[in-house]
C-alpha cells in the first residue's frame, strides 16, 4: 500500500466509484493435470465488524473505544481451458486481526477504515502464504471434482 | 502475484464489505471495573481505597442510551459515609460531519446516606482526527442542598490510540467552580474551593479487557479533614484500573 494520503485517495476513489468493485487477484497458478491445464487464482475475502465498547457519559473521561475485527479468508477459483469453473473457499485458512481506535466507531469509521487497510496489506505476506500452501490441495480438488462429475 | 494491485485493491475489499460493516453495538453493554482509587475529577470517591463499579449502559433508540452504574464508596467521608453511589444517566448523542454532540443528565444517589443525592446535566463535542479524539465538555448541577450550592465542571480532553498497536493514551484537563449556599456541603464537590484538575492514563486494550494506570492531581492545598465532608484523598495519585465491558 501507498502513503497513508495515496491510500484516502485510493479509498475515497473507489467508495466513489463502486462499492462492489473487484476483489484483487494475490495469488496466480497454472497447474497441469492429465493433459489439461488449471488457471487458478486466489482473491481474499474480507469481513469486518466494528463495535463500540465503553461509556462516553457525563463529566466523567470517556471510555469509549471502537474495536474492530477483520477476517481474512481466502477464495480460490480454478479455470480450465475449455472453460470450466471450480470455485471454493479454503477451509480453515483464515487470518484474524483487531484493532482499537478512541470514540464512537460511527464517528471514527474513516480512520477505522483507515487502519484495517493498513493493517489487511501488512497480511499480504500471510495471505500470500496461504495460497502457496493450497497448491497440494488444487489437484485433489480438481480430482474430486472429476469423480463426482462421472458419477 | 500481482502485487501493484494487491496494495490497491485491499482497500477496495474493505469498503466492498462495507455495506456489511455493522455497528453491532446496538444491544445493552455490560461493565465491570476494579480499580485501585476511584478518582472523580481528581477526588477520590473510595476513600482512596480499592473498589469496583458495576454499570449497563442500554440504547434505547436512535443516539438516546440510558445507563446505570453502582460503586461501592468505601464509606468515604466526601459522601457522608454512604456504602455505594448509584449513577444513573440518560443521554443523546448525533453526529454531524466528524463532530459528535452529545447531552444529558445523570442522577447520582447515595446509598447508606440521607440527603445526599443530587442531579446535574452535561454536554460534550468530540471530534476526531486521525488516531485522536479530542473533546470538551460541561457539567452543571443547579443549586442543590445536597451540594451546598451549584457546582460547573469544564473539561477538555485528548484520547490517542497509539497505531499498531493495543495501546491508548489519554489526557484530560478540568476545572470545578460554583456557588456556596452551605459551606459545609460544597466541600463535597470543592473541598477548598474552585480547582483545577488533570489526569493522564494509559491502557492496553485486549479484546472486551483493559488494563490501565491513571496518573490525577488537583490544584487543592492542604485540608482540615476534621471539617464535615472534607476528605484527604484529593492529591497527586497513581491508579490501577481493571476493566471488562462486553
Amino acid at each position: 500500500m501507498g502513503t497513508p494520503t495515496k491510500e484516502i485517495m485510493m479509498l475515497a476513489y473507489l467508495a466513489a466509484a463502486s462499492l462492489a468493485a473487484t476483489q484483487p487477484i494475490v495469488h496466480e497458478d497454472k497447474v497441469e493435470h492429465q493433459g489439461t491445464s488449471y488457471q487458478v487464482s486466489y482473491r481474499p475475502h474480507v469481513t469486518t465488524s466494528l463495535r463500540t465498547i465503553g461509556m462516553s457519559a457525563g463529566s466523567r473521561p470517556s471510555t469509549q473505544q471502537c474495536r474492530w475485527t477483520a477476517t481474512i479468508a481466502l477464495d480460490r477459483e480454478i479455470h480450465s481451458a475449455t472453460g470450466e469453473r471450480l470455485a471454493k473457499r479454503l477451509p480453515g485458512a483464515e487470518r484474524v486481526i483487531e484493532g482499537y481506535q478512541p470514540g464512537h466507531c460511527e464517528q471514527a469509521r474513516r480512520t477505522v477504515e483507515t487502519q484495517i487497510a493498513a493493517r489487511i496489506e501488512s497480511e499480504r505476506g500471510a495471505v500470500l502464504a496461504m495460497a502457496q500452501a493450497d497448491r497440494s490441495h488444487v489437484l485433489a480438488d480438481i480430482d474430486a471434482a472429476h469423480a463426482l462429475a462421472l458419477n | 502475484m500481482a502485487p501493484a494491485r494487491t496494495g490497491l485493491l485491499a482497500a477496495a475489499i474493505l469498503l466492498a464489505e462495507g455495506a456489511a460493516c455493522a455497528q453491532g453495538a446496538f444491544g445493552p453493554q455490560l461493565g465491570i471495573e476494579l480499580t485501585s482509587d476511584q478518582r472523580r475529577r481528581g477526588l477520590s470517591w473510595s476513600d482512596g481505597r480499592p473498589t469496583a463499579e458495576a454499570s449497563i449502559g442500554l440504547p434505547v433508540g436512535e443516539g438516546l442510551q440510558i445507563g446505570a452504574g453502582v460503586t461501592a464508596l468505601r464509606g468515604s467521608a466526601r459522601h457522608g459515609g454512604a456504602d455505594a453511589a448509584l449513577d444513573l444517566s440518560a443521554h443523546y448523542a448525533r453526529d454531524i460531519g466528524t463532530l459528535r454532540f452529545s447531552g444529558g443528565g445523570t442522577g447520582h444517589v447515595f446509598l447508606g446516606a440521607s440527603g445526599l443525592s443530587y442531579a446535574e446535566i452535561d454536554g460534550r463535542i468530540s471530534h476526531s482526527l486521525g488516531p485522536a479524539q479530542l473533546s470538551i465538555g460541561a457539567s452543571y448541577a443547579p443549586p442543590q442542598h445536597a451540594i451546598g450550592g451549584d457546582n460547573l465542571y469544564l473539561h477538555a480532553g485528548l484520547d490517542v490510540g497509539l497505531p499498531g498497536t493495543p495501546l491508548s493514551l489519554s489526557g484530560r484537563i478540568g476545572r470545578s467552580s460554583g456557588s456556596v449556599d452551605d459551606p459545609a456541603r460544597s466541600r463535597r464537590l470543592r473541598p477548598d474551593g474552585r480547582y483545577w484538575d488533570h489526569v493522564i492514563g494509559l491502557d492496553y486494550l485486549a479484546g472486551p479487557f483493559a488494563l490501565g494506570l491513571r496518573y490525577s492531581a488537583t490544584t487543592i492545598g492542604p485540608v482540615d479533614t476534621a471539617l464535615p465532608y472534607m476528605d484527604r484523598h484529593h492529591g497527586a495519585r497513581l491508579a490501577g484500573v481493571v476493566r471488562v465491558r462486553f
